[in-house]
C-alpha cells in the first residue's frame, strides 16, 4: 500500500482546468519527482494534497493517505509537511525563527514554551543552520536564502511527518547553495525515512534527487516510472523532447577562429553608495565571438553588462570600443554598435506600445528608414527573422508568451545591426525547451550578422554551449578567464570548481 | 540615535517653508487687513494707524523677520478681536478638543479594525460587499449632515444628549458634552477607516507567509488574529498616527455645532473674524505637531517591523 | 489590443460599475443642461409661497389666483400686505396674477425658491467644482511626481520639500486659510484653492510608480536604444502610470465635491448668486430648528446618489485597469 495515492484528482480555476485527471502514487520512504514546465500543474497537484488551493479553486478525484480518504487540512504539519520555493516571503516576517519553529511544536506535540525552545535550537542544528541559539531570535530579513531554506525545513520536518511535499525549494537559491540544501534534504529523509514528493522544472535535479519520476504537460501525465528507466528509453515524445533540449555539459563546445579586438576594458570598476559591485575587470571581447560571463547572484555580472553598454557609468577604469575611448563616443552612435538583451521578458517591453512602436522607436531614433512605411516593413523582416508573423507588429505584449516576447526582444536589439549584443540572463526565465530554441535563434544570428556576444548567466550547461570564452565572476571580480574547453575540463581556481562540482548532472 | 537627530534637523527647512508658505499668504496675499479691521466708518489717519500697530507698514523683509521671532519665540501677539493672548488661547483650548479626540480616536479604531478584520475573512460574500457598498454609500453624506441630523433627532428630539455646550470638570464633560460629538465622529470615520483596513487585511491574507502557515496546520483563526493581524498593524496604528494632526484642526465643524470651545471652533471664529494672528499661530502650532508626530509614527514603525532599518 | 480595450471589456462586465457609470453620466449631462441654460435657469425666482411642503408627502399644489394672500411669517401677519398688494398691481398696470404654489415637488426654501430647481443648479456648480479642481489638482501633481521621480537627487529632494511643507498644515486647514485670505468668494477662487492644495496626495503616488518604473527593463532598454529623457518620461512611462493618474482624479474629485460642501456651508465658497449643495445645507440648521426638511434631504439625496455613484465608478475603474489582472 503506498503512502499517498493520488486518483484523478481535477482541479479547475472558473473556466480554466489546470488539472486533468492526474493519479500518481507515492510509495514509502521513496522519493517521487514531479516534472513539468510552466503551467504543467505541478504547483496545484501539491498544494491540492494539503487542501492548500486558493479560494475559488474547485477541486475533483481522490487523495488517500496510507489508503484513508483524510481531508488534505488534517494532515498538515503533521503527517505531511510543505516547503515552498520563496523562502523569503514564505516566512513571516515580523515573527522570529524561533517562535515560527515553535509553533509547529507546540500546535501539533503541545510542548511547553521551553520544551519548544530547547527543541527548536536541536532542530535548527540538524538542518545545518551555524550558531542556533544565537539564530533562534533573529528575524528572516536576516538570513540568507539558503539559511531560510533550513529554516523552512526545519518548521517541515518538526513533527515528523512521513511526507514532505517540497515545491521547487532549491530554483530561488544559488547554485552552490542548492547543492547544500538537496544533500540536507537528502540526509533528512534517510535519517527519518520519510518518502518526498518533489516538484521541480530541473531534469538534471531530478536524476539527481529521486528515484521515481511523474512527468506532467498541461495538466495531465506523460509519463511515469522509475528514473533510471525513464531517463534511459522515455516512451513519450514529450519526455523525450524534455531530455533533449537541456544543454549537457558533457558535448564539446562550439569554437570559432578569433579576430581583431572589438571591446576591451582595463580596470571596470563600478560602487554603489560605497558598496563595490564591480572590483576591477579587465577583459577582451573579439568580433564575432562570445565571451561568457558566469557567476552566482551578487556576483557583479550583471553590473558589468550594464556598465559595458554604458547604461551604468563607470566609476572607474577603462572601456575602449574598436580602441577608442567609450567616453569620447557620442552616446547615440556607441547606441547604434552596442545593444542589450535582457532577462525578464514580462518586463523588458513597454506593455503600453504595440510590437511595431517597440521595433521602430530605435529606427526612428537613429534615422533608419525613410518614412514610417518603410520602417514598418524593416520591422517585419525583423519579425520574420526571428520567427514571428508580421502580424504580430499590430499586437501587444501581453498577448505574446514569455518565449515570444524574447524573440520580440532581440528584435528590437537587430534594429540598430550592432556589432556587439550583450545577453543578460536572457534565457533564464524561459522553459527549458524554449530555452533550447532561443539558443539556437542567438546562434544563428550570430553567424548571420557576425555579432559579439557578452553572455551572461549563472547557468554553466547554457553558457558552455552558447561561449568561446568564460570568465567567471564572484563578488566583483573576474576569478578565472580561460577558453571553454579548458575552464570545464580543467578549472583552475578553487571557486570554480566549486561552482562545476555543483552543478546536477 | 543619530537618526533621531537628524530627522530633528530636518524640521529645520520644512518649518522653514512652513512658515514662509504662511508668511506668503498672510502678509503677502492677505496684505492689508487695516481696512477689515478699521470697520465701516474709518478714516485715512484710523487706517494708518492701525497699519502701523500692526506693523505692516515696515517693509516685507522686516515683516518675516518679525514673524520669524513670533515663531521661535512661541509668542504671536494678541488676538485681533478678542485682545486675548494667542498662546493663552491654546493653552486653554487644547483640553476640551482632546476630551474628545481622545476617546475618538480610540473608540473608532477599535470597531474599524474589529469590523475590517470580519469583512476580511468573510471577503467575496454577500456580508462583505453589502458592508463595503454601506460604507461607500455611508461616505458620500457630508459629516455636516451627520452633525446635523444626529443633533436634531438624539440631542433636541430625543432629548438622549445635550444639544451643545461644555460642562467644567472633565468627568461631566466625557460622559455628558462629549458624547455625542464623540459618537458623531465615530459614525464619519467608520466608514473610510473600515475601507482602508480592510484593504490592509486582505494585502496581507494573499502574502505566501499566510500559506505556509496554514501548511503548518495552524488553524484559520490563530492565522488570522496572529499571522496576519500583527503584520497589518503596522499600516493601521501608523495610519491612525498621521490622522491625528488632521483631526485636532478638522475637528473644527464638531467642535462648532457641538459648543465645544476647542482648537477647531477657535480655527472657524478666526476665519470668519479674518484674525490672522490666531490663524498664522494655529496652523504654526499644528505643522511642528504634525511633523512631531510623523516622526513619531515612524519611530512606531520601526519599533513594530523589524525589517525596517531606519538609515 | 490595447490595454485600454481591455480594460473597457472588463468595466463592461462590471454591473455595478456599469450602472454607477450611467448614473454619473446622467449627473454629468444635468450639470451640461443647467449650464448651457436649458435647466434651472430660474432657480432664483420665488415660485411658491415661503417653506411650502413637497409634493410627495401628501401637500397639494393649489394656485390661487390671488396675489394678497398673507404672508404667515412666524404667524405674524404682514399688516401692509394689502396695500403693497394694491401698490404693485397698479404699477404692472394690467392685474398680473401672480401665482404662487403653496406646494411644489421637492418644496420651497423659505424664499419661496423651487429646491428641485436649486438641486439642479447646485448640481452643476457642484461638479464643475469637483471636475476643475480635480483636473488642476491631478495636473499639479502628476507634473511634479514625474520630475521628483524621474530625476532624483535634488529634483526630488526640492519637491519632497514642497510636499512636506504642505502636508504639515492639515487639509482643511489649509484650505481655511487659504480662503481666509483670498476672502473673494466665487466658484474660479474656490477651484484654485482646491486644486492648489490637493495635489500632494497625487504627487505621492506618482512619484512611487515613477520610481518603480524609472528602473524596469523596459525603460532601460529605451535608454539602450537612445530614448531622451523626456521621452521616457512621457512617452514610455506616463502611459503606464496613467491607471493610477486616472483613479486619483476620480477620487480627488469626490474628495473637491466633498469639500466645496463644506466650504460653502461655512460661507467660503461660492457666492451668494450662486447655489452649491453646500450653499443648501447652510440654510439647513435654522429651517430643522422649525421642522422642515426637505431641503436638506433633497441636498443630501443628490450629493449621496453622486459621490456613491462617483465612488463605485472609480472602484470598477480601478479593478478593470489592474495591471496584476494583465
Amino acid at each position: 500500500m503506498s503512502l499517498l495515492s493520488v486518483r484523478d484528482l481535477r482541479v479547475s480555476f472558473g473556466a480554466v482546468e489546470a488539472v486533468k485527471g492526474v493519479s500518481f502514487d507515492v510509495p514509502a520512504h521513496t522519493t517521487v519527482a514531479l516534472v513539468g514546465e510552466s503551467g504543467s500543474g505541478k504547483s496545484v497537484t501539491a498544494l491540492s494534497i494539503l487542501g492548500l488551493l486558493p479560494k475559488g479553486a474547485r477541486m475533483g478525484g481522490e487523495i488517500l493517505f496510507e489508503g484513508r480518504n483524510i481531508p488534505g487540512a488534517d494532515l498538515r504539519g503533521a503527517q505531511v509537511a510543505m516547503i515552498f520555493q520563496e523562502p523569503m516571503s514564505s516566512l513571516n516576517p515580523v515573527f522570529s525563527v524561533g517562535f515560527q519553529v515553535g509553533e509547529a511544536l507546540r500546535r501539533h506535540l503541545g510542548l511547553s514554551r521551553a520544551a519548544a525552545r530547547k527543541r527548536s535550537i536541536e532542530l535548527l542544528d540538524e538542518v545545518g543552520l551555524s550558531n542556533p541559539a544565537a539564530k533562534l531570535d533573529r528575524y528572516p530579513f536576516q538570513l540568507s536564502g539558503g539559511e531560510q531554506q533550513r529554516v523552512m525545513i526545519a518548521m517541515a520536518i518538526a513533527c515528523e511527518p512521513q511526507l514532505l511535499i517540497a515545491d521547487e525549494p532549491t530554483s530561488a537559491l544559488d547554485v552552490t547553495v542548492q547543492k547544500q540544501i538537496l544533500e540536507l534534504i537528502a540526509a533528512l529523509q534517510r535519517r527519518r525515512r520519510m518518502s518526498m514528493l518533489f516538484i521541480t522544472h530541473d531534469l538534471a535535479l531530478v536524476k539527481q534527487v529521486a528515484e521515481q519520476v511523474v512527468v506532467m504537460r498541461a495538466g495531465e501525465i506523460r509519463e511515469h516510472g522509475s528514473v533510471a528507466a525513464v531517463y534511459r528509453s522515455p516512451r513519450d515524445d514529450y519526455t523525450r523532447m524534455l531530455l533533449d533540449a537541456r544543454p549537457r555539459m558533457d558535448q564539446p563546445a562550439r569554437t570559432r577562429r578569433s579576430t581583431e579586438t572589438i571591446l576591451e576594458a582595463r580596470g571596470l570598476a563600478k560602487s554603489f553608495d560605497g558598496h563595490r559591485a564591480v572590483k576591477g575587470a579587465s577583459f577582451r571581447l573579439a568580433r564575432g565571438r562570445t565571451l561568457g560571463l558566469v557567476g552566482e547572484s551578487g556576483s557583479g555580472k550583471t553590473t558589468l553588462g550594464l556598465l559595458v553598454t554604458r547604461l551604468h557609468q563607470a566609476s572607474g577604469g577603462e572601456l575602449r570600443f574598436h580602441g577608442e575611448d567609450v567616453r569620447a563616443v557620442p552616446p547615440l552612435a556607441f547606441k547604434r554598435r552596442v545593444q542589450i538583451v535582457f532577462q525578464n521578458p514580462y518586463a523588458s517591453l513597454n506593455p503600453r506600445f504595440s510590437i511595431g512602436q517597440t521595433l521602430t522607436e530605435p529606427m526612428r531614433i537613429h534615422d533608419i528608414g525613410a518614412d514610417a512605411a518603410e520602417r514598418r516593413a524593416l520591422a517585419g523582416a525583423l519579425l520574420a527573422k526571428v520567427g514571428l508573423p508580421e502580424g504580430a507588429l499590430f499586437k501587444y505584449p501581453h498577448e505574446f508568451s514569455g518565449g515570444q516576447r524574447q524573440r520580440i526582444a532581440i528584435a528590437r536589439a537587430l534594429a540598430l545591426e550592432p556589432e556587439l549584443v550583450i545577453c543578460d540572463e536572457a534565457v533564464s526565465a524561459l522553459d527549458v525547451s524554449i530555452q533550447a530554441q532561443l539558443l539556437n535563434l542567438l546562434r544563428d544570428l550570430q553567424d548571420e550578422y557576425a555579432m559579439s556576444y557578452l553572455f551572461i548567466s549563472h547557468d554553466l550547461a547554457v553558457v558552455k554551449s552558447m561561449a568561446d570564452e568564460v570568465m567567471v565572476m564572484k563578488d566583483g571580480e573576474i576569478v578565472e578567464h580561460a577558453g571553454v574547453e579548458e575552464i570545464y575540463a580543467a578549472p583552475k581556481h578553487p571557486y570554480t570548481k566549486t561552482l562545476l562540482a555543483s552543478v546536477p548532472q | 540615535m543619530t537618526y533621531l537627530v537628524r530627522r530633528l534637523w530636518q524640521f529645520v527647512p520644512t518649518l522653514l517653508g512652513v512658515v514662509l508658505l504662511v508668511f506668503f499668504l498672510f502678509n503677502w496675499v492677505g496684505g492689508d487687513p487695516a481696512y477689515l479691521l478699521a470697520g465701516k466708518i474709518a478714516n485715512p489717519q484710523l487706517i494708518e494707524n492701525i497699519r502701523r500697530s500692526l506693523g505692516v507698514d515696515q517693509p516685507y523683509w522686516v515683516q518675516l523677520w518679525i514673524f520669524i521671532k513670533q515663531v521661535l519665540t512661541a509668542d504671536f501677539g494678541a488676538s485681533w478681536s478678542t485682545n486675548e493672548r494667542v498662546s493663552q488661547i491654546f493653552a486653554t483650548r487644547l483640553g476640551p478638543s482632546l476630551t474628545v479626540l481622545v476617546p475618538l480616536l480610540l473608540i473608532s479604531t477599535f470597531i474599524a479594525l474589529a469590523a475590517a478584520m470580519l469583512v476580511a475573512y468573510y471577503r467575496g460574500s454577500l456580508t462583505d460587499r453589502a458592508i463595503m457598498v454601506g460604507c461607500t454609500v455611508g461616505q458620500s453624506v457630508s459629516i455636516l449632515v451627520y452633525i446635523l441630523v444626529l443633533q436634531y433627532f438624539l440631542a433636541y428630539q430625543l432629548g438622549w444628549f445635550p444639544v451643545q455646550g461644555w460642562g467644567a470638570t472633565l468627568g461631566e464633560n466625557l460622559l455628558r458634552y462629549a458624547a455625542l460629538p464623540v459618537l458623531v465622529g465615530v459614525v464619519v470615520s467608520l466608514a473610510p477607516d473600515i475601507r482602508l483596513y480592510r484593504s490592509f487585511f486582505l494585502d496581507e491574507i494573499g502574502q505566501d507567509y499566510v500559506r505556509t502557515a496554514r501548511a503548518k496546520g495552524l488553524g484559520e483563526g490563530r492565522v488570522l488574529w496572529v499571522h496576519v493581524l500583527r503584520n497589518a498593524a503596522i499600516p493601521v496604528l501608523t495610519n491612525v498616527m498621521t490622522q491625528i494632526p488632521g483631526l485636532l484642526a478638522g475637528a473644527f465643524l464638531i467642535e462648532r455645532f457641538f459648543s465645544i470651545p476647542g482648537i477647531g471652533r477657535e480655527v472657524i471664529l478666526a476665519v470668519e473674524r479674518s484674525d490672522f494672528p490666531v490663524i498664522k499661530a494655529v496652523t504654526i502650532y499644528v505643522a511642528v505637531a504634525t511633523m512631531v508626530i510623523n516622526l513619531a509614527a515612524d519611530l512606531l514603525y520601526r519599533a513594530l517591523d523589524p525589517r525596517v532599518q531606519l538609515k | 489590443m490595447t490595454l485600454w480595450a481591455l480594460a473597457a471589456q472588463r468595466l463592461r462586465r462590471d454591473r455595478v460599475g456599469l450602472a454607477s457609470a450611467a448614473i454619473v453620466l446622467a449627473f454629468l449631462l444635468v450639470a451640461i443642461a443647467s449650464g448651457a441654460g436649458l435647466l434651472a435657469r430660474d432657480w432664483g425666482q420665488e415660485v411658491a409661497v415661503s417653506y411650502a411642503p413637497p409634493g410627495f408627502a401628501g401637500a397639494s399644489a393649489e394656485h390661487p389666483s390671488e396675489a394678497n394672500v398673507p404672508q404667515q411669517d412666524y404667524g405674524i401677519a404682514d399688516p401692509l400686505a394689502v396695500e403693497l398688494a394694491e401698490i404693485r398691481a397698479t404699477l404692472s398696470g394690467a392685474a398680473r396674477t401672480k401665482t404662487k404654489a403653496t406646494a411644489l415637488a421637492f418644496g420651497a426654501d423659505k424664499w419661496g425658491r423651487d429646491v428641485l430647481k436649486k438641486v439642479i443648479k447646485g448640481t452643476e456648480t457642484s461638479l464643475l467644482v469637483g471636475l476643475a479642481a480635480a483636473a488642476l489638482a491631478t495636473f499639479l501633481g502628476t507634473l511634479f511626481g514625474a520630475l521628483a521621480g524621474y530625476y532624483g537627487r535634488w529634483v526630488d529632494d526640492l519637491f519632497n520639500w514642497l510636499y512636506s511643507v504642505f502636508t504639515s498644515i492639515p487639509y482643511l486647514l489649509l484650505v481655511l486659510a487659504v480662503a481666509a485670505v483670498l476672502g473673494q468668494k466665487g466658484i474660479l477662487a474656490v477651484i484654485l484653492i482646491l486644486g492648489l492644495t490637493g495635489w500632494t496626495g497625487i504627487f505621492r503616488l506618482i512619484r512611487a510608480e515613477y520610481l518603480r518604473h524609472r528602473v524596469r527593463e523596459y525603460v532601460l532598454a529605451a535608454d539602450a536604444v537612445g530614448a531622451s529623457n523626456a521621452r521616457r518620461m512621457f512617452a514610455h512611462i506616463l502611459p503606464n502610470a496613467s491607471h493610477v493618474v486616472l483613479v486619483q482624479l476620480s477620487l480627488h474629485v469626490v474628495l473637491f465635491i466633498k469639500s466645496e460642501v463644506i466650504l460653502s456651508f461655512l460661507g467660503f465658497g461660492v457666492g451668494v448668486d450662486t447655489v452649491s449643495w453646500g450653499s443648501m445645507l447652510a440654510e439647513a440648521p435654522s429651517e430643522l430648528i422649525l421642522g422642515m426638511w426637505w431641503q436638506i434631504a433633497a441636498a443630501t439625496a443628490a450629493m449621496a446618489l453622486a459621490v456613491t455613484a462617483f465612488s463605485l465608478f472609480t472602484d470598477a475603474v480601478r479593478d478593470a485597469l489592474d495591471p496584476r489582472l494583465q
